[in-house]
């Protein structure tokens, strides 16, 4: 569910590559992230495949967020899809995410 | 009463697999009485539904499955969505969460209170649980 991984700028670029990310699949998308959340980890997660998300996934980003910055990271969200985006805008996460428009822009 | 373009109501086992189901069939009524609207309104009330459906099937039925009936109606200006179910009664109240990470749980109902006009918890005279979702546009509340 997570792949691609690569380096930009010191910042680790990982791809979500489900469609969606519901409660159906927040396990594997959990599991996914795990391995990613180090300390001092700066993680760009792109969510460009992601048509998606509940509040399952949300609160698996949040939880993910918290775990990075608690180990002195930064965790940063690239390339949303407009439905994507809409999710984060109406609970409003749009202002506690960093959230980029491509990995690039993440990583600069 | 008009009718709409998709089924106006249909059944569905209480299971995560049949979300899918449920969005395109809340795509499809959404579409069907607010052909304007913009699409962030229509994925709020997408999302909406998809909570509600997720609420029944982890929370009314604990998991355990059982059956959901979804029906839609226009009332009046409204698009009026009726989730039928055998599962316990819950009544959820939307708060916005906190994002400090002592309260993720709300995040559900309040993507519902953010998608919808007004929700209703009911039991029906037969005694079953109904969900009601009611969304009116804003531009046509006035």
């Amino acid at each position: 569910m997570i792949s691609n991984q690569r380096t930009i700028n010191g910042w680790t670029v990982a791809s979500v590559t489900a469609e969606t990310v519901d409660g159906n699949n927040v396990a594997a998308f959990k599991a996914g992230l795990a391995p990613l959340l180090t300390p001092g980890a700066r993680l760009i997660l792109d969510l460009g495949a992601v048509e998606f998300m509940d509040s399952a996934a949300l609160g698996s980003l949040l939880t993910a967020s918290r775990t990075i910055e608690a180990g002195g990271g930064a965790l940063r969200l690239a390339s949303l899809t407009p439905p994507v985006r809409t999710l984060f805008e109406l609970v409003r996460l749009h202002r506690v995410f960093e959230i980029m428009n491509d990995a690039n822009e993440a990583a600069a | 009463m008009t009718l709409l373009a998709p089924p106006k109501h249909f059944e569905i086992a209480a299971d995560g697999a049949n979300l899918p189901v449920v969005r395109d069939w809340a795509q499809q009524v959404f579409g069907a009485r607010f052909p304007s609207a913009p699409a962030a309104e229509a994925h709020a009330f997408v999302l909406a539904l998809h909570e509600a459906v997720r609420n029944i099937i982890e929370h009314a039925y604990d998991g355990w499955g059982g059956v959901i009936q979804l029906e839609a109606s226009e009332e009046g200006r409204a698009l009026v969505i009726r989730l039928t179910h055998h599962g316990r009664p819950f009544d959820g109240v939307a708060m916005p969460p906190d994002f400090d990470g002592s309260r993720d749980r709300g995040l559900g109902l309040f993507l519902m209170d953010r998608g919808l006009t007004r929700v209703h918890y009911r039991t029906t005279a037969d005694g079953r649980q109904q969900v009601e979702l009611v969304k009116q546009l804003e531009e046509e509340e006035q």
